[in-house]
């Protein structure tokens, strides 16, 4: 485990020395989608002023898992992780004081990342169109279920719906032993992630842009085509042959994990000296020399045959075993992995994957950090997602010149 | 191409199949010049991944490819020769960003490592896409998507709501995975080249995938980290946790609220079953999930998928039909947001591509070239911009450097 760099909560506004510490970001978004965006930004460097309505929250604090199995709006995993490094506001964009706290905001950001239906933001009167008046460096990115074009613009939809809308879930599950059951979804909340890290690259090529000719623009993310880019290939047969896949079992070789004595390892045998080599590995030194099994066609044509003797074969062993055996021959593979494998794994830890962050309600947990580490300017200052309304203070009366007794007020009448 | 984005950003990239290429795909998309370095006479990977135009095998006519290597221009060279790395090393010099995917072990056999070429070019991004990173015990392990899937911790819990407990776990459909480490090189390389707008000076940027896929919210891997919890795949009794068949396909339905759950209730016809004490709450909803499903599925089989889709939007209920490659490309969304973009390639000809998920107002992105033929752009490369003469083309042709 590595730990953190702490830094006093109220010391880092600007993390210093990473990437993108110049950029100051608003964020307006709930659930997962658009915080993960904004997450990807804070985390390797941009000040993220997330607003979230006043006593409710992000709909994400309500959601599952909780520490200990106990309910609490500052104690969801689910918003403990999306919004790791922010600073969290709260305000009602409903009312008019509230409308216009935000646009002075507005004026000094450089990004402003929003959700809502398309519908919605002209009521609030938060388009592009009227934000670029007060601020034409702006760099508006609004994410919705369809984009804000075309007749489906104003549909709602949540992860479940958008994943098998952009077509991902027509495929699923691949080699079902029921065909014709119902189409599923990869697990967890990823088509919303995807989302979120597709809105974030535009968003950084758009500011790119800025810097270079002081011009911000509106990014118009929609969730579906995010799916629908992910390489499928089933889309690219239609369009190029009017083909259209089912999610019905293929003849495969290996397409699926073997199991072990204590789990599954996800094997491969691409191309002639990768099989060779496999062939031997497994014991079966004749299949290397075969001639009616020496290429990929003739392989898969006799998949049936390999995948029995493999299925056997893999159970007399330890998933881990097989998998350091595996690369010691520089053959690819890799365990099926629970949660406790990659808690547990070495490579994370040489990696210092997982770092422990403090916050004031969820106490000390260990958190996933980023994917990537960059040389000059290190991901390595966490701040944990903030309590509701924890920066009102320093956003409204530090930023924006609002004195205290000002700031009551507003709190008393529910804006903030 | 002017007027885009990433107009002025300069890539090189020295990758194979998805993830590498998809990586650099987004930057090509947004505007940058990006040129593709392959291997003399065999060409990336994916050349050879089906499917193919009409179904008949041929290098430049991958869908795959095609897919991945729009906007691109495309170059061979030998980096295994020496003459071959000094000629990488000049077209170092004068990029941005190098992309590669190389196995930790071959770049330093090749010296091409950070340390190496930051004497060449201080103000150099240098992106390294490997199975799982450039420390740790398993640096230079080997894996593909499948194996890395199934690494991540993503495939564990796949299929979820599976009748059979027992199966084997599965991924998710296509090379999603690769896709998603692609996207995450992309913003980390982008933020890196940010910086370098603003200090001049570059870095190295170290994607591992195993790591891509652990960030992707698994909360399983956090309440394991936390709480020493480990969720399976078991089937749990969740409201309307899969799609509903219809007539002629499925829908997905969400009521996640007590007001949506209301509404759908009241757009069904306020049948008697709903009025259930123990369907009352969100909560008793969710235990209770597997004596409400059976309603749903009867009612849901006597529309249409699209049809329903339509009128519970019109409530203000979140649905969509599960749609097929057919649906989407016949989708009047799709039409309506010209998703789809034709580009006209030598081989493969005039052929209609999924252009990208987001619309810049003020620097459009658009599909200016398909995927380079094996080597088209040498000629403009080695003699446009390194100032080869077409007799010394010819010459690293015929030894096979290019």
């Amino acid at each position: 485990m590595v730990l953190a760099k702490f830094c006093p909560q109220e010391l880092i506004i600007r993390m210093p020395d990473q990437a993108l510490s110049h950029l100051k970001v608003l964020e307006l978004c709930n659930f997962v989608c658009g915080p993960y965006c904004t997450k990807l930004l804070a985390d390797l460097g941009a000040e993220v002023v997330k607003v979230e309505p006043p006593r409710i929250g992000d709909e994400s604090r309500r959601r599952g898992p909780f520490l200990n199995d106990i309910p609490h709006t500052e104690r969801s995993g689910l918003f403990l992780y999306l919004n790791t490094n922010k600073l969290g506001i709260t305000l009602d964009v409903k009312t008019r004081t509230g409308q216009s706290i935000l646009k002075e905001l507005i004026k000094q950001t450089d990004i402003f990342v929003e959700d809502n239906l398309p519908e919605k933001t002209a009521e609030l009167g938060l388009t592009y169109a009227e934000l670029k008046k007060i601020n034409p460096h702006l760099v508006m990115t609004s994410i919705t279920p369809f984009g804000q074009i075309g007749p489906y613009r104003n549909y709602k939809a949540f992860e479940l719906n958008s994943v098998h809308a952009g077509g991902e879930g027509y495929m699923m599950p691949i080699e079902s032993t029921f065909p014709t059951r119902e189409p599923v979804k990869g697990g967890g909340l990823v088509g919303d992630c995807m989302c979120g890290l597709s809105a974030s690259l535009a968003t950084l090529a758009a500011s790119y842009d800025m810097k270079a000719t002081g011009i911000g623009q509106h990014v118009d993310v929609s969730k579906q085509d995010v799916l629908m880019t992910m390489v499928g290939l089933e889309v690219a047969m239609f369009t190029y042959s009017g083909i259209v896949r089912t999610r019905h079992k293929r003849k495969a070789m290996m397409a699926t994990p073997k199991e072990c004595q204590d789990g599954y390892i996800m094997m491969s045998a691409f191309g002639d000296r990768d099989w060779q080599v496999f062939a031997r590995f497994i014991g079966k030194d004749s299949w290397a020399e075969e001639e009616r099994l020496n290429t990929p066609m003739k392989r898969w044509e006799n998949s049936d045959e390999i995948d029995q003797y493999v299925e056997t074969w893999a159970k007399k062993h330890k998933k881990n075993d097989l998998f350091h055996n595996l690369q010691a021959n520089a053959l690819a593979g890799a365990p099926v992995n629970t949660s406790e494998d990659l808690v547990k794994s070495p490579q994370l830890e040489a990696r210092g994957f997982f770092v422990e962050i403090d916050h004031p309600q969820a106490g000390k947990l260990n958190y996933p950090s980023v994917s990537y580490s960059l040389s000059g300017t290190p991901c390595n200052t966490w701040r944990a997602a903030p309590l509701l309304g924890q920066h009102n203070e320093f956003v409204y009366c530090g930023r924006l010149g609002y004195d205290k007794q000002a700031l009551v007020k507003m709190l008393e009448a529910g804006i903030i | 191409m002017s007027e885009q984005a990433l107009s002025h950003l300069k890539v090189l990239e020295l990758c194979n199949f998805v993830s590498g290429p998809y990586c650099t795909k987004l930057l090509a998309d947004l505007g940058a010049e990006v040129i593709k370095v392959e291997p003399p006479g065999i060409g990336d990977e994916a050349r050879k991944r089906a499917p193919f135009l009409n179904d008949i095998p041929h290098p430049e006519r991958s869908g795959l490819f095609l897919y991945l290597n729009t906007n691109k221009l495309g170059i061979t060279l030998d980096i295994k020769t020496t003459k071959g790395r000094g000629i990488l090393k000049e077209l170092i010099k004068e990029a941005d960003i190098l992309v590669e995917d190389n196995p930790p072990k071959v770049i330093k056999a090749l010296g091409l490592t950070y340390q190496e070429l930051q004497k060449i070019n201080p103000r150099l991004v240098m992106t390294s896409i490997t199975p799982f990173g450039q420390t740790g015990p398993y640096r230079d392990y080997k894996a593909y998507e499948m194996n890395l899937y199934h690494a991540g911790g993503e495939g564990y819990l796949l299929p979820t709501q599976s009748p059979d407990l027992t199966r084997e776990p599965v991924k998710a459909g296509g090379l999603v995975g690769d896709c998603i480490c692609g996207l995450s090189s992309a913003i980390a390389t982008l933020a890196g080249a940010y910086n370098l707008n603003e200090t001049g000076v570059g870095q190295y940027i170290d994607v591992s995938k195993q790591d891509v896929l652990m960030t992707m919210v698994l909360l399983e891997i956090a309440m394991y980290a936390n709480m020493g919890i480990v969720r399976n795949r078991l089937e749990r009794p969740l409201l309307m946790p899969i799609p509903m068949e219809c007539q002629d396909g499925y829908i997905m339905i969400s009521a996640l609220t007590d007001r949506e759950w209301q509404d759908l209730v009241k757009f069904m016809g306020n049948p008697s079953w709903a009025s259930d004490e123990r369907f009352s709450q969100w909560i008793l909803r969710h235990t209770n999930g597997d004596k409400i499903n059976p309603h749903i599925r009867e009612w849901t089989k006597s529309y249409q998928k699209d049809e329903l889709f339509h009128q519970l939007q019109k409530s203000a209920l979140v649905a969509a039909p599960v749609n097929s490659s057919e649906d989407l490309v016949n989708s009047a969304q799709m039409e309506a947001r010209g998703f789809f973009a034709e580009a006209e390639h030598p081989k493969a000809g005039k052929l209609k591509y999924p252009t990208v998920p987001y619309k810049l107002s003020k620097t459009p992105s658009k599909v200016e070239r398909a995927a380079p033929l094996l080597g088209q752009h040498n000629e403009s490369i080695y003699c446009g911009r390194l100032g080869y003469t077409k007799e010394e083309l010819v010459k690293l042709k015929e030894s096979g450097i290019i």
